[in-house]
Formats: structure tokens, sequence, C-alpha cells
């Protein structure tokens, strides 16, 4: 607890292979945590240099969706780790959501870079220490991929392996310290699959199948680790990062290696999506993250949960009845027919 | 000032001499297979511009210049290249130096710095302008030399294990090059021309300075003004060819209210706001403590400033501090008593 400006730290880890969308789901989170919350005497607003980081990712959103032809590609990629906060406040005390966003690339070591080894240290004492545990899924790689070779791209792209390695240990982490646990499998990109925000083709059963058979790795690792613990829930929560763009192409090609490929080489994976008119970002589904970690540290008070959760709750029981209020409310609001427990 | 042009002949072992630090450039930047970001080659031993991270996005235009006096050390990102990768991602180049204060290292480091700084002034006209300074790394360094040494770290030697790398790290760091025990390919092929290729590309660069000079220890200003990017430049150049010890910077998500953390323990700052909108970043050059007469004083003056200015300004007091003030104003009581019967 940050005694200092009366606030409490809960810290979120992130895990998503480069070029996801990671800063673009944090982004869809803060605008959609915004509209759950408006109307209550509770806000939340990003906090520090977060502010000016959102501003700089909503302008060059703005940006590529003004071309009318949207490549998540021109949005960059992350180069080094950075924390988003992001406050949920009533009279200026309340709770920071920390949000760890670091270069995907850095999952695999080979990729990393040795002078990043102890950063990556860091970002994994993180993720070890958060109570929740988001992986974003690039939906667009795992529903384009038809062909064999194209899925076991899908499965390289989506660093699946890695995944399940980190996820293990953080919730061995969780186990060990009796504390309890929320992964969230949270395909993004899912504009083109849903027919609820403006799309025309409802396919979001088959995402639902294919994200859950492409995890099951990761989610068995965590149930194995976290047998006989009662506080573990896994969640389904896709998400429209933008809510404007409709998948236009889907391309697989092979990546030129000089006459040494072969069937098992990796192809290269990019998609072009069109702009919905009139091209304003309306990301949809982010907003049931909140909800559910909300309902995490609501179940502390019932004695589910422990440690650090209930000392949160104890916390919030104390001056900040408003804050306690908000949250006690967001824990019962309706999350959507997309969520699913898994 | 007057140390300035000395050491220009030093050869690198010269210089290494000098400052116990040897020159290297070291190159960061990804390719058409949509690699992450590596340094090509050698990597610097340590990440001191991560201490920035909250301050800065590394992915659009940085620069951290770090002096001790005797050396220096200088991150600069967000370099757009012309260079695409397959999924039509815009790619970019981040550049680090390190060497001796006032040799041809520093020299060469503040002719970067000054491209750099140049090319914030166009980035109204869009981030995504690939700049004078991106376009010459872009002449040394072309597409298909990039991908050769991409390929060769790709094939290079496995990384060595924790025990290895520490065994390394404990030689003595004049043995130590940026990158410890084998974590450096073997420098041949591509890899080996990485730094004379940087080096090139800042050669063909237009030569830096005059730049404007204050003696201001503190002071910030936006991108945006002329003035402000003339007097981060001057400031560089005191910390890289007068080897006085500081810090320049040019952050792109800090404000004025982040002054007296990007400051904290520095004897002397320069902070360039290189935001694309915000008041901050077309703000004129402000000097810590303000001058007479200068609007604009920030809220609140930033502790490390303070005590800088305390050093600075305010010998403190001292016994003959004391003495030269109960004089001053004896003699104000004095005069006072002159004119009062002068004019009574």
């Amino acid at each position: 607890m940050n005694g200092d400006e009366g606030n409490i730290e809960f810290k979120v880890a992130i895990l998503g292979p480069r070029r996801v969308g990671k800063t673009s789901l944090i982004t869809a989170l803060l605008s959609e945590s915004q509209k759950l919350l408006a109307g209550t005497p509770v806000s939340i607003a990003p906090v520090g240099t977060t502010e000016a980081r959102i501003a700089q990712h909503k302008n060059d959103l703005r940006g590529s969706l003004l071309a009318g032809e949207f490549h998540p590609g021109a949005l960059g990629g992350t180069q080094a780790p950075f924390t988003f906060t992001l406050a949920m406040t009533v009279n200026k005390t309340g709770i920071v959501w920390a949000i760890l966003d670091y270069p995907g690339g850095w999952l695999d070591a080979r990729t990393r870079g040795s002078e990043n080894d102890s950063e990556w240290e860091r970002c994994r004492t993180w993720i070890s220490e958060s109570s929740v545990l988001l992986l974003p899924v690039d939906a667009s790689v795992l529903m384009e991929a038809t062909l064999k070779r194209e899925k076991i791209t899908a499965q390289h792209l989506l660093q699946v392996g890695q995944t399940e390695e980190l996820a293990r240990e953080w919730a061995k982490g969780r186990a060990v310290a009796k504390q309890p646990a929320l992964l969230v499998l949270a395909p993004v990109k899912c504009e083109s699959y849903f027919n609820d925000n403006g799309g025309l083709v409802d396919k979001n059963e088959e995402l639902y199948r294919r994200v859950v058979q492409a995890y099951k790795p990761v989610i068995d690792a965590v149930r194995q680790e976290m047998a006989g613990s009662t506080g573990l829930s896994v969640q389904y929560h896709p998400v429209d990062t933008f809510g404007c763009v409709e998948l236009q192409a889907a391309e697989w090609r092979p990546i030129e290696t000089n006459g040494s490929g072969t069937d098992s080489t990796p192809l290269l994976f990019s998609a072009t999506y069109i702009v919905r008119p009139p091209g304003t970002p309306n990301p949809r589904g982010a907003g049931g993250i909140l909800i559910s970690i909300c309902r995490q540290i609501v179940e502390a008070q019932s004695g589910k949960g422990r440690g650090f959760l209930a000392e949160m709750w104890a916390w919030l029981t104390g001056s900040k009845r408003r804050l306690r209020q908000s949250v006690e409310d967001l824990s019962k609001a309706d999350p959507g027919s997309r969520v699913r427990m898994l | 000032m007057s140390r300035r042009g000395e050491g220009g002949s030093q050869g690198a072992q010269g210089e290494r001499a000098a400052s116990g630090v040897a020159p290297a450039t070291y190159l960061m930047t990804a390719g058409l297979a949509s690699d992450d970001y590596r340094f090509l080659g050698r990597a610097p031993r340590e990440a001191f511009w991560r201490k920035y991270a909250e301050y800065t996005s590394f992915e659009r235009p940085t620069a951290i210049l770090l002096s001790k006096g005797d050396s220096f050390r200088m991150y600069l990102s967000g370099i757009l290249s012309a260079r695409r990768d397959r999924t039509k991602t815009p790619l970019r180049y981040t550049l680090v130096f390190e060497g001796p204060s006032r040799t041809d290292a520093a020299r060469s480091a503040l002719r970067a710095l000054s491209a750099f700084v140049c090319d914030l002034a166009e980035l109204g006209t869009g981030p995504m302008t690939v700049e004078g300074f991106g376009r010459a790394l872009d002449a040394a360094l072309p597409e298909p030399f990039v991908e050769s040494a991409l390929a060769a770290m790709r094939d290079g030697p496995a990384r060595p294990s924790p025990r290895e790398r520490d065994d390394a790290a404990r030689g003595p760091v004049s043995e130590r090059g940026p990158l410890s025990g084998r974590e450096a390919p073997p420098a041949s092929g591509p890899l080996a021309e990485i730094e004379s290729r940087v080096a090139r590309a800042i050669e063909s660069l237009p030569k830096s300075g005059p730049f404007q000079t204050s003696d201001a220890r503190f002071f910030s200003g936006g991108r945006a003004s002329l003035a402000a990017r003339s007097q981060l430049l001057g400031f560089a150049q005191r910390l890289l060819e007068d080897g006085e010890p500081g810090a320049a910077l040019v952050v792109n998500l800090a404000s004025r209210d982040h002054l007296e953390s990007l400051g904290a323990g520095e004897p002397s700052c320069a902070v360039l706001f290189a935001g694309e909108a915000g008041e901050d970043a077309h703000s004129e050059p402000l000097e810590q403590p303000p001058k007479k007469g200068l609007p604009g004083s920030p809220k609140g003056r930033p502790r490390a400033m303070q005590l800088a200015r305390a050093e600075q300004a305010e010998p403190g007091w001292s016994i003959p501090r004391l003495s030269h003030l109960l004089l001053g104003a004896l003699r104000t009581v004095r005069d006072w008593f002159r004119g009062t019967r002068a004019s009574s």
C-alpha cells in the first residue's frame, strides 16, 4: 500500500507475444472502464506519464484510422518495459492498477538479447507477484490459419510454449503463497468475428473453440499447479480492441530462406483491415476484465481469498466506503455475453 | 570551455588510457523478418537508459546523454528508417555511444546528437517521416546489409550460461568489452562493419554548431523551439567537449512536473520535451532558477536544482559571508542615516 498518496497498488501481468497488441488492450481497458464508471462518484484515469503514453497511442491509432486502411503494424511495437498505471479513485484516493507492458519478443530467450536479461528478471518477478494474468491472443492469427503449416506457424507466433512455462511459474507462486489467481484469456482484434459491435459475421463460437484448443496446455499447466487451491478462476474475455475495423485480407507467405526452407519453415502472417465508417474507436469486451478483477477483490471478503486481496478489502472497508461500494457494484455488473468461465 | 578541442589527435588506445573507457558505438534495429529489436553485434554492458523508462517512450525520439566528466554515454532512439518489415511496420534505429570526453568520439557523438535534435524540429510534419539522420543511416546501412547482419546474429554462437557470464563479468573493466564473455558473436563479416558504417553515416551529416551557449546549470524547453534546441546542444557540447559532468535529456512523455526526478542527483541537467503535442513541446528555454524578469517559473523548484543552486550561488553561512552581510547591513544603515540627514 502506498501510504504517501493513500492508494493501494494492484499488479496486473500480461503475457503476450510481440505485436499482439498489448498496449492497445490496455488502452481499450481504460476506455471501457471509464464508460463503466460514468455517472458514479468513482473515476478511472491514467496516472503520471501513462497519460502521455496513452495519448501517443491514441494519436497513432487515429492517424492510422484516418488513412481508411488499418495496419496494426503501423502502431509500432514496444521496445522497452513500461508500467501503465491507472488510478480508480474517489477524492484522489483509491486503487492504482499497475500493468506492466514489455517487448513481446522477450518471452523468447533467443530474441531477448543478453542486455535485457536483468530487466526480464524484473518482469518475471512482477508476473509472479500479480493476482491477475492477462493472456492477449491475436484472434486473426488463430482464425485465419487453415492449412497445417499455417496452424504450426500460429503456435509459433502466439508463443504458446513460452507462455505455458511462465503461466505455470505464475500459478506455482500463487499456490505457494496461497493467493487467489485470475487467468484471463483475452483474444484481441475480435471485430471480425462478432456481430454485436458493428460486424456482419458471427464466428464467435469458432474463435472460442480455437482459443481454448490452442491454449489448453497453458490452462492445464495452471490448473495442475493450483490443484487443491480454491482461488483459481480461468476466464475467456474476447475484446474488440479497436471496434471500428474489419479484417480485409490475411496472408501467409513463406519467409525467403535462399532455398533452404522446408515445409516446416514458419510462414509470415500479415493482415490488412479496412476501417468501418465513421472510423471512431469503439472497443468492446475489455470492461468485463475490470468487472472480473473487482469480483476477485470482493470474493476476498468471503474468506475465499486471503493475503493481499483480503488486506485490500479491509482497507476499502475503512474510510474508502464509496470506493468500496463502487467495487462491490462493479463486481455485480454484467460482464457481457461474450465472457465465459473455463 | 578552454579544454574544447583537446585530445583530438588521440587514437582509440590513447582515449581508453585517458579515461578507462574505450570509445564504442552500438546499433540496434530490426529487419524484414519481424524480429524484435536487437543490438547488432556488441551490446552495451549496462542499459543505463532504462532509468528514464517512465519519462520517455523509447520507440519515439529520445536522447539520453550522461557525462561523468572524463567519460560519457549517450543513447539515441526513435530514429525512423525508410525500411519496413514484412508487415509494413516502419523500422527504427537506436544508437548508443560511449567513450572518453574531449575526444573525437565525443565530437562524433555531438554531431549525431545535433542531427537528431535538428530532426526533432520536423516532428510536427508527422511521426512517420524519415528525417536526415535516418536517411544517413539508411544510406550507410542498406537493407541487404542489415539483413545479413541480422542473419549473422541468428546464426551466431550460443548464449553463454549465467555462470559463464558472471565469470566474464568479474574480469577487470579495461579487459571487458561492452559485451562480456562470449555474448558478442565473433566480430567478422557484416557485424564487424557496424561501427565503421555508423561512423560513415555520422560523417555524412552536416557539421554541428555553433550552438547557443549559456552558463545555466539547469534548463528545460520544448523541441519546437529553435532556441531550446540550440541551447540543449550548447549544453551537450559542454558535457562532451569540455568534460563537464551532467545530463542532457530529450524525453517525450515527461513534463515540467517531472523535472525534479529527471534532474535528481545530476550536477547539471538540461531537458528538452519532445512530445508531439502539449505546451511543453513548444516552450522556450527556461533556466532554473529563473533569471530575473523571465516569466513562467514552473511550480516549485526541483529539489536537485535547489541544492545545486545553493552550491552554485550561495557560498553558505561561513564567517566571511556573515561578515560580508553584516558589513553590508551597516553600510545600508549608514547610508540611510546620511540620506536622512541630507533630506532634513
